[in-house]
């Protein structure tokens, strides 16, 4: 099986040279870039077009959810994982409505480093409960604003903004606290399945939050 | 968050009735409060909004004044009322009735604006319209005036109206320089065109503006809140205008537009502490001010929060003298005052050195704890079974000092004073506690939460006093799952842990549970105001309640809880 190409975003040197003998070791990724600087990664990563992205929150240029809502429209095919240090919920919510795929808090040990590559090579989406709960936020504000946006009488349209009812069964159950294989026995579906949902849940966010952010950037 | 409102304490009455400005009235969450009352209003909301007027003008300003208004503690610069002027494009037709047209606002101050249109830089503005049927001509003119109490300066120069027509040669009309009859000019000439129109015509005048080289320039110098000056096209330009013509008023401006009369002011999301609210009274072109009042205006965390407030010592007296009510002297207030000043800075203090403690030793730790993750992998095969658990503990115990440098810098960064950020937070560190513990979790926490404020020590010793009851559940309880509920209301705010774990025996709790804190839980709420109570029994599992009084919750418009 081909190695998962990864490259690090992280401008602590300590820190880049302990992740790089964690995934040294590890016979499922390879390294192939270390950036400490936002303005480096988003110059060249995208020539890279890496599989997995590990991508520190604070930079000392831009901030990393800046870099991901730069570096995530260029390439769809690469998931990217925050590295926070603070326990900051909404950081991390802002990353993921940016582009990325979930996020660590650090310390991140090798051994769980390398499991969460490859969990998220494979389709299996990390979502948190912290994150589902800011998720179901967001997509009820959306649909909120959609509603007053739509004409008396009218039905709103499905658009991104919506979810489907299994996609919101299965943010409830996260928000309630049930993991992913809770939620797979729950609802009687496989725990890909349960993957599966959550990584077109973070679909609709993307592009509904992109839209929003083009929206007010016009509107200003 | 408690609003206490202590009017013209420095000032005095008397110097306020000499500056011709009032503060008429300030508003707490729209609700009117008398300014010579000490006010306190237990609030989730927290907007302030002030009214102000302008009460008699001053032999120094010939007309009236424009306001412009500062809350010291937040603003960094004077604040405009909205004001703007206009600038219309108007077609006619051949009977000189208007058809159709443009009507654009000129809002605020270009830049460059120095004070003085003679001297400041001029931008340019154009406004294009398409003839639409019917029209014949152009009408051409500039107001001072767009709501009712505008008042402002405004330059006008290098007017041209152009006119496009298809398969033929752009006609050009210039406007400017303008042309006098009589050789005198005077700021109340007449040039050749244009005339004086609007319900005060002598407010549009004729000024020199000095570069490139010194010409006349229309201009409204408007200090009237009431009324308006006009500068427009005398008659109809651009004859034989056809529908379809494209027709381009291009000019260069300088302007500064604010308003006069009364205005309000509001903000929101204020923090405690104290802040001056000013009202200054300026010359139309914005230069001054050249007389002001101000009021004092001192956010004082409610009771739960106010704790927080005495441990940081001086600030105390504030709250005391609040108490006390309006017998409190000037001097003192204003003593008290600078040392809450003094306390939020000690905050703000405290928040930065956290912070680069934690970037600092955060880092190291990290580094620390892969490295000893390092050698564990590296020795697995032939260290003794001591040495991996030592090797382990340093690991351990680097994660969790990490995780504790992060819950101080959350604890004492202000930015997470608020209850829905507590929850976010109390949320995924329980998430990722229990999810390292391997124990499943379910949570009761309501949402959206509102923003109500909670201060930095309440909610570091809520969060202690969960983790501990969390710790006591990995520890001791043998539970496969753990629920966490949060609810708001009946002025109280309640937080359970309930686990499906051994349970034991209350009259006789085990010693290691009793070492490991079940007084530290009462202690760390008994410390805020707050209770625990523990419901257990041999082989029931085991429910912590938490509980914290919350009066703001009480006050009508509080958010029900889902």
């Amino acid at each position: 099986m081909r190695k998962i190409n990864v490259a690090l975003v992280e401008d602590d040197a300590r820190l880049r040279k302990a992740v790089e003998r964690g995934l040294a070791g590890a016979d499922t990724c390879r390294l192939v870039g270390m950036f400490a600087t936002a303005a480096e990664a988003i110059r060249d990563i995208p020539a890279l077009a890496p599989d997995v992205i590990l991508m520190d929150v604070n930079l000392p240029d831009r901030s990393g959810v800046e870099c991901v809502a730069e570096l995530a429209p260029q390439l769809p095919g690469t998931q990217i994982l925050m590295l926070t240090v603070y326990q900051d919920p909404d950081t991390a919510f802002q990353a993921i409505a940016a582009g990325a795929h979930g996020y660590l808090i650090k310390p991140v040990m090798p051994k769980r480093l390398v499991e969460a590559i490859r969990e998220v090579r494979e389709g299996g989406v990390p979502m948190s409960r912290a994150i589902a709960r800011q998720v179901i936020e967001a997509f009820r504000t959306l649909q909120e604003r959609g509603i007053a946006a739509t004409p008396a009488g009218k039905p709103t349209p499905a658009t991104d903004d919506t979810l489907t009812p299994r996609e919101r069964q299965v943010l409830e159950l996260l928000v309630e606290g049930y993991s992913y294989k809770e939620t797979a026995a729950q609802l009687g579906i496989s725990i890909g399945t349960v993957g599966t949902y959550v990584e077109r849940i973070y679909e609709k966010l993307h592009v509904s939050c992109r839209r929003e952010m083009v929206a007010w950037s016009k509107g200003r | 968050m408690v609003v206490s409102i202590l009017g013209g304490l420095a000032a005095g009455s008397a110097a306020r009735a000499a500056s011709g400005l009032e503060v008429t009235a300030v508003a707490i969450d729209d609700v009117d409060r008398p300014i010579a009352d000490t006010v306190q209003v237990p609030s989730s909301a927290g907007s302030v909004t002030f009214s102000f007027r302008e009460t008699k003008s001053t032999p120094t300003m010939g007309g009236d004044a424009r306001l412009r208004y500062r809350l010291e503690g937040r603003d960094t610069d004077w604040r405009d009322l909205p004001g703007a002027g206009r600038t219309l494009l108007w077609f006619v037709d051949k009977e000189g009735l208007v058809v159709a047209g443009l009507d654009e606002p000129i809002p605020g101050e270009t830049k460059g604006w120095t004070g003085d249109v003679e001297t400041s830089a001029f931008v340019p503005q154009s406004l294009t319209a398409v003839a639409p049927e019917g029209a014949f001509g152009v009408v051409v003119s500039f107001l001072s005036h767009s709501g009712e109490k505008v008042v402002g300066c405004l330059g006008i120069d290098d007017i041209r109206l152009t006119r496009e027509r298809a398969d033929s040669e752009p006609q050009v009309l210039r406007l400017s320089p303008l042309e006098f009859d009589d050789q005198d000019i005077r700021p109340m000439a007449l040039p050749t065109g244009w005339q004086r129109v609007g319900t005060r015509p002598e407010l549009s005048t004729v000024r020199i503006r000095a570069t490139p080289e010194p010409h006349p320039i229309l201009v409204l110098d408007d200090d009237d809140v009431r009324r308006f000056g006009n500068w427009t096209v005398a008659g109809r330009v651009l004859p034989e205008t056809q529908p379809g013509d494209r027709v381009t008023l291009s000019w260069t401006t300088a302007h500064s537009f604010g308003a006069g009369g009364d205005g309000t002011a509001t903000y929101e999301g204020l923090a405690p502490g104290r802040y001056r609210f000013r009202v200054g009274a300026f010359h139309p072109d914005g230069t001054g001010p050249e007389r002001e009042t101000t009021l004092d205006l001192v956010l004082v965390p409610p009771f739960h929060q106010r704790r927080d407030v005495w441990a940081v010592g001086a600030t105390g007296l504030v709250a005391a003298g609040l108490f006390a009510g309006r017998t409190i002297s000037a001097r003192r207030m204003n003593r008290t005052l600078d040392e809450l000043e003094r306390a939020h800075a000690l905050e703000r203090e405290r928040a930065r050195i956290a912070r680069d403690l934690h970037d600092e030793i955060g880092a190291a730790l990290t580094e620390i704890a892969m490295q000893a993750d390092a050698v564990r992998h590296e020795v697995e095969d032939v260290a003794s079974p001591e040495a991996m658990q030592l090797t382990d503990g340093i690991c351990r115990s680097a994660v969790s000092l990490v995780r504790s440098v992060d819950a101080i810098v959350w604890a004492v960064n202000p930015a997470n004073d608020t209850l829905n950020r507590f929850a976010a937070y109390l949320v995924q560190s329980t998430e990722q506690f229990l999810d390292a513990a391997g124990l499943s979790m379910r949570f009761q926490v309501p949402s959206p939460l509102p923003a109500t404020p909670l201060a930095g020590t309440v909610r570091h010793r809520l969060l202690l006093a969960v983790r501990e009851a969390l710790n006591n559940v990995v520890k001791h309880a043998h539970a496969k799952s753990v629920t966490l509920s949060l609810r708001l209301g009946d002025g109280m705010l309640a937080i359970d842990i309930d686990d499906d774990g051994v349970g034991f025996d209350l009259a006789r709790p085990p010693a290691a549970a009793e070492h490991d804190g079940l007084d530290n839980m009462r202690e760390r709420m008994r410390e805020i105001g707050g209770t625990c109570s523990i419901e257990t029994a041999h082989g029931r599992g085991t429910r912590v309640r938490f509980r914290l009084p919350w009066p703001a919750l009480q006050t009508p418009g509080a958010p029900p809880h889902a």
